[in-house]
């Protein structure tokens, strides 16, 4: 498809020894939302790793809007429009949530603009303006999570990328931040979402993929997926 | 005539003067140690080097080094940046020791090169400034050069202060040394802001050297007992906090000065590491400030 912002061919990587992905395929079109789910292991927030930088791949095609960044330093992919906000949601504990987001927006294209885009997180997240001077480890854990949720749109991105978004949170603060996510999708982000939490992760995504020992086995839209019986039986426990 | 009152006051002043020099010192160590957990055992060397390079610009054009200060700190900034691109980067990620055994045995270099281009000699200079004494009421002098020392490694204290604290650099650094698996994900380019962290430590070392050249006297190993104190006022000020190492310096000059108006000079170095060591065992995380720089 001529529109994917994101396309990833046979994608293969490794630590050290250990070679986590063997064939990560898969493609996401500018403005869906796309869950990854698998079990534990099975190479989701190593896919997340490869896209923004953090492992390099050694294998296979990786492009996005267009061009190879399979050999770039994580920092020139988030200036290339992908945001990565990573599993556990690590902030800078003994910042406070405003510079937490001023370094969200680090990077010289949206700089400028710093003070405009903090507003409109505050305007997403209401809860992050009364917190604003708080120091962001001392924020509760779906606060946090609010606060890298913001600090990742500060960079202004085309795709974001979110690690276990649901990770340590109760069920209704759970809610509240695929709610936020869905709204997130609807402002025109693209977003990838590595979620153990099938349900809720489909529920709000436009298309899911399948990973399983490290390689895509199944993708589909959210209604065909948690209607398959192999999913049902894996990741349901129905 | 009120002796009791105005000797240990001159003793503080004298101490808050020498006291400033040393902030400057321990806040560069405090910088490079709170941004990359490196324990830079050069550091004294790179204050050396400082004190040479205005000593030879000093001889060659006579400018005072209250002038020329800038100088040490551009060369130092260099030499700390190139150091850190070229000898720590392709170490980083292994034990720290590998990290403590490279940079002393760079400051060996370093004290050995100084020794073979210029010689063990001691050297000192003269400049007009050092005969003048400003008094304050009939019991109280302060020498001219301290106060202009004092004056310009205040506002350089600040200037540091204020980069690391509110500018998006010193942000980058910060977030460098509270999550170093997140720094990058924000765009920030971990390598060259240690490297430019790593040269305005240096640069700090490099401009306290210049500061000291006409109040001091100079040889080859003139860095070793800064660096020493250095150490000192980085666990004082709690690891890596740059503006607890900034208090810690003046706290060091004042126990000092009235350490050796009491007790005599040879005591100085004594208290400090009495301090030293009773921080460590009772507040490991340092008096004057908890947070990481």
């Amino acid at each position: 498809m001529s529109d994917a912002l994101l396309t990833m061919d046979d994608v293969r990587a490794s630590y050290g020894d250990f070679q986590a992905l063997f064939n990560i395929t898969l493609e996401i079109r500018a403005g869906e939302i796309v869950t990854l789910i698998g079990a534990n292991g099975a190479g989701k927030t190593t896919t997340l790793r490869v896209i923004s930088g953090l492992l390099r791949s050694q294998h296979g095609q990786l492009r996005f809007d267009g061009q190879d960044i399979s050999k770039l330093p994580p920092h020139e992919i988030v200036v290339r429009g992908v945001s990565h906000v990573p599993e556990g949601r690590q902030l800078f504990p003994h910042m406070s949530v405003e510079e937490n987001l001023a370094l969200g927006a680090y990077i010289g294209r949206v700089r400028p603009k710093l003070k405009d885009l903090v507003e409109e997180q505050f305007e997403l997240f209401p809860r992050l303006k009364e917190r604003r001077r708080q120091l962001a480890g001392t924020l509760s854990g779906g606060e946090q999570q609010m606060v890298a949720l913001a600090r990742g749109l500060m960079a202004a991105p085309k795709l974001l990328l979110l690690d276990e978004p649901s990770l340590g949170l109760s069920p209704k603060i759970v809610e509240e931040v695929f709610a936020k996510v869905q709204q997130i999708g609807k402002s025109g982000v693209t977003v990838l979402i590595v979620e153990q939490n099938v349900v809720d992760g489909l529920s709000i995504s436009d298309r899911g993929y399948v990973v399983e020992n490290g390689e895509v086995t199944l993708q589909g839209t959210p209604k065909e997926l948690l209607g398959n019986e192999q999913i049902r039986a894996a990741y349901l426990g129905l | 005539m009120l002796n009791w009152f105005y000797i240990p006051l001159q003793g503080i002043l004298n101490g808050l003067l020498t006291g400033a020099l040393y902030a400057l010192i321990g806040m560069g160590m405090a910088l490079i140690f709170g941004v990359m957990r490196i324990v830079n055992f050069a550091h004294g060397a790179f204050l050396m080097m400082g004190m040479y390079a205005t000593y030879v610009v000093f001889q060659a054009t006579g400018v005072s080094p209250y002038y020329q200060f800038p100088l040490a700190g551009v060369l130092l900034f260099f030499v700390g940046y190139a150091t850190y691109m070229g000898l720590l980067r392709p170490i980083r990620g292994q034990v720290d020791f590998m990290v403590i055994l490279l940079t002393m045995g760079l400051a060996l270099i370093l004290t050995d090169a100084a020794q073979l281009v210029f010689g063990a000699d001691y050297h000192q200079i003269n400049i007009p400034l050092l005969s003048k004494n400003i008094h304050i009421g009939p019991q109280i002098s302060i020498n001219a050069p301290w106060l202009v020392s004092f004056g310009i490694a205040m506002v350089l204290a600040c200037a540091l202060y204020w980069v690391v604290t509110q500018t998006m650099f010193g942000r980058a650094a910060r977030a460098i040394a509270q999550n170093p698996y997140a720094a990058p994900l924000m765009g920030i380019n971990v390598n060259r802001v240690q490297a430019i962290a790593f040269g305005i430590g240096s640069a700090a070392a490099g401009i306290s050297g210049a500061l000291l050249l006409p109040v001091f006297y100079l040889f080859p190993e003139v860095g070793n007992q800064f660096k020493l104190k250095s150490f000192v006022m980085v666990v004082l000020g709690g690891m890596g906090s740059i503006q607890g190492a900034a208090i810690a310096g003046l706290v060091l000059g004042v126990v000092e000065s009235l350490t050796s108006l009491y007790w005599g000079n040879e005591w100085a170095l004594a208290v400090d590491f009495v301090l030293f060591i009773l921080v460590l065992s009772l507040k490991p995380s340092g008096i004057f400030g908890s947070q990481r720089a």
